[in-house]
């Protein structure tokens, strides 16, 4: 864990930067959340849906969708895989994303095998974590969307 | 502002549309742009829906939100919207702004961004009737604390997105009243409009005189035009563009699998009864899951408390948690300066907290029955 301006980030995770999402990775099964600055940046969580366990996705494709604040988006695939399991607890409570993004808030765990070997654009690494987040929240500071520290 | 192409931008204007297709129209030219299939930088859609259309949002659970009997009764369709947010009616006196395009091609950093920028031509449009707009919590338009207007945004999975916005540009209460289930079923039917007058506003009230349709129209055009420097080119729907929506209003819109989806959480409403050194502090809370979906805070002696509709409007759509709902509360009683209501923070925590947890605790809302009310005597 690493305290970086007012988020709490972890750097030994995976993160896949486009989407803004981290990937636990053990084996061939991924377990998947947001950033803390994802959340932060997006607001309050009201609703979060999955598709079914088994459903399998490519990379970018939409794997469920969320509201916050009354955006609706897509929740998109950052590696090829297979839906093993979905948070149930996160689809019933969806604060869970905003209070506890590492921890009870993960959204689904995926089985890569068979994937496309597409893991090379995921970043990794405790200094280039940290530069990375470093980055984002001075971008959005930047735009003034952030509470100053 | 300029968005980065030099395409033009096209204009639909549509008329007395059922709740399908109004709907389905929106999504068929978000998907376009997701497909990359059109020689122009974004299209926007005004158009009025027929009286009355009942849309719910996205995630919304359409048995809780609306008077489905009442509906028919009354020959009212309903909608279930891409957009997230609480359920609305709409008809010729609302109009519907929907501004489609890709994201890639405007300037924005988070959706909040994204959203602030497109509403800006509908609060010029405002401006120029004399109303001074201006952006409330949760992604209204509000005009001294009452919503003139509600903003949604969706992004498909290609980076599309349509922003929608339903202007308020009159409002017949009671009809809305009759279909919508707000948490005041208590309330005679004079308290339900007044309650609802205390919160919404509309463009011909606070312009103070009838403001014609086409009029707001012809403004929000201009104000498009000249906030993001185009021309708008109107171009009808095609016979060939109707085709399409007309097959997404079938599958989608019209499909009762999308239209009664259930909602994994439930939706529950509760109220408490407070004594305050002011008088009775009446506060209904409806939730969903543990999300506070709407508050209303009502009380003889609060009619023209604004500080109570900041508390409201800044609690839709955040968690039941007792510690965010101090903080917000004591936060607007320090940004107004603890005006002197003989009502203490505390106090309206206090209710606010007790109303959320008998609705957490009252019977959850099921196909067969309906929302569940506590007794007004309850306390």
């Amino acid at each position: 864990m690493k305290k970086i301006k007012n988020f709490t980030i972890r750097t030994d995770l995976f993160y896949a930067t486009e989407e803004g999402f981290w990937l636990d990775i053990t084996g061939n099964i991924a377990r998947i959340g947001m950033s803390p600055l994802v959340q932060e940046t997006t607001g309050s969580f009201v609703a979060v849906r999955f598709e079914d366990e088994g459903a399998r996705f490519g990379r970018g494709e939409s794997f469920g969708s969320l509201e916050a604040e009354k955006h609706v988006g897509h929740l998109k695939m950052p590696v090829s895989g297979t839906i093993v399991a979905v948070n149930e607890k996160v689809v019933e409570n969806p604060h869970l994303l905003n209070t506890d993004p590492y921890g009870q808030g993960w959204l689904v765990e995926i089985d890569m095998t068979g994937g496309d070997a597409g893991q090379a654009h995921l970043l990794s690494g405790e200094k280039e974590v940290e530069a990375w987040f470093e980055a984002e929240i001075e971008k959005f500071e930047d735009k003034g969307w952030l509470a100053e520290s | 502002m300029k968005t980065k192409n030099s395409l033009p931008w096209r204009l639909v204007c549509e008329d007395n549309v059922s709740a399908g297709y109004g709907l389905a129209a929106d999504e068929y030219f978000t998907s376009a742009y997701g497909a990359e299939k059109t020689d122009t930088e974004a299209t926007l859609r005004l158009y009025t829906y027929r009286d009355h259309c009942a849309l719910v949002g996205r995630f919304q659970h359409i048995q809780a939100e609306l008077d489905l009997e009442a509906c028919r009764a009354e020959g009212i369709q309903v909608g279930r919207r891409l957009t997230g947010g609480g359920a609305i009616i709409m008809g010729k006196d609302q109009l519907g702004i929907c501004l489609a395009s890709h994201s890639k091609r405007f300037e924005w950093t988070t959706i909040r961004d994204l959203c602030a920028l497109l509403s800006v031509p509908v609060v010029n449009a405002l401006k120029k009737l004399g109303i001074e707009a201006t952006f409330r919590a949760k992604n209204d338009l509000e005009v001294a604390r009452k919503k003139i207007a509600g903003l949604g945004v969706y992004v498909d999975p290609h980076g599309a997105f349509h922003f929608h916005t339903s202007l308020l540009v009159d409002l017949d209460i009671p009809q809305m009243l009759k279909v919508l289930q707000i948490p005041v079923q208590k309330f005679s039917d004079k308290q339900k409009v007044e309650s609802v007058a205390q919160r919404i506003t509309t463009v011909s009230r606070e312009a103070g005189r009838k403001v014609e349709m086409a009029e707001m129209r012809q403004l929000i055009q201009a104000e498009y035009e000249a906030f993001f420097q185009v021309q708008l080119q109107e171009k009808a729907v095609s016979p060939e563009e109707r085709q399409h929506i007309d097959r997404i209003t079938e599958e989608r819109y019209q499909n009762e699998e999308w239209l009664f989806q259930r909602s994994p959480q439930a939706d529950m409403t509760g109220m408490s009864l407070k004594k305050t050194p002011a008088g009775l502090l009446r506060t209904y809370i409806g939730l969903k899951g543990e999300t506070i979906k709407s508050v209303l805070i009502t009380g003889d002696f609060l009619e023209d408390a604004e500080l109570f509709s900041q508390v409201e409007a800044q609690l839709k759509w955040s968690p039941l948690d007792r510690d965010a709902i101090e903080r917000t509360v004591t936060g607007i009683f320090i940004k107004n300066n603890h005006p002197n209501l003989n009502i203490n923070p505390e106090d309206v925590v206090n209710a606010i907290w007790l109303a959320g947890q008998r609705a957490h605790a009252a019977e959850r809302y099921t196909y067969e029955g309906s929302c569940y009310y506590p007794e007004e005597g309850e306390r």
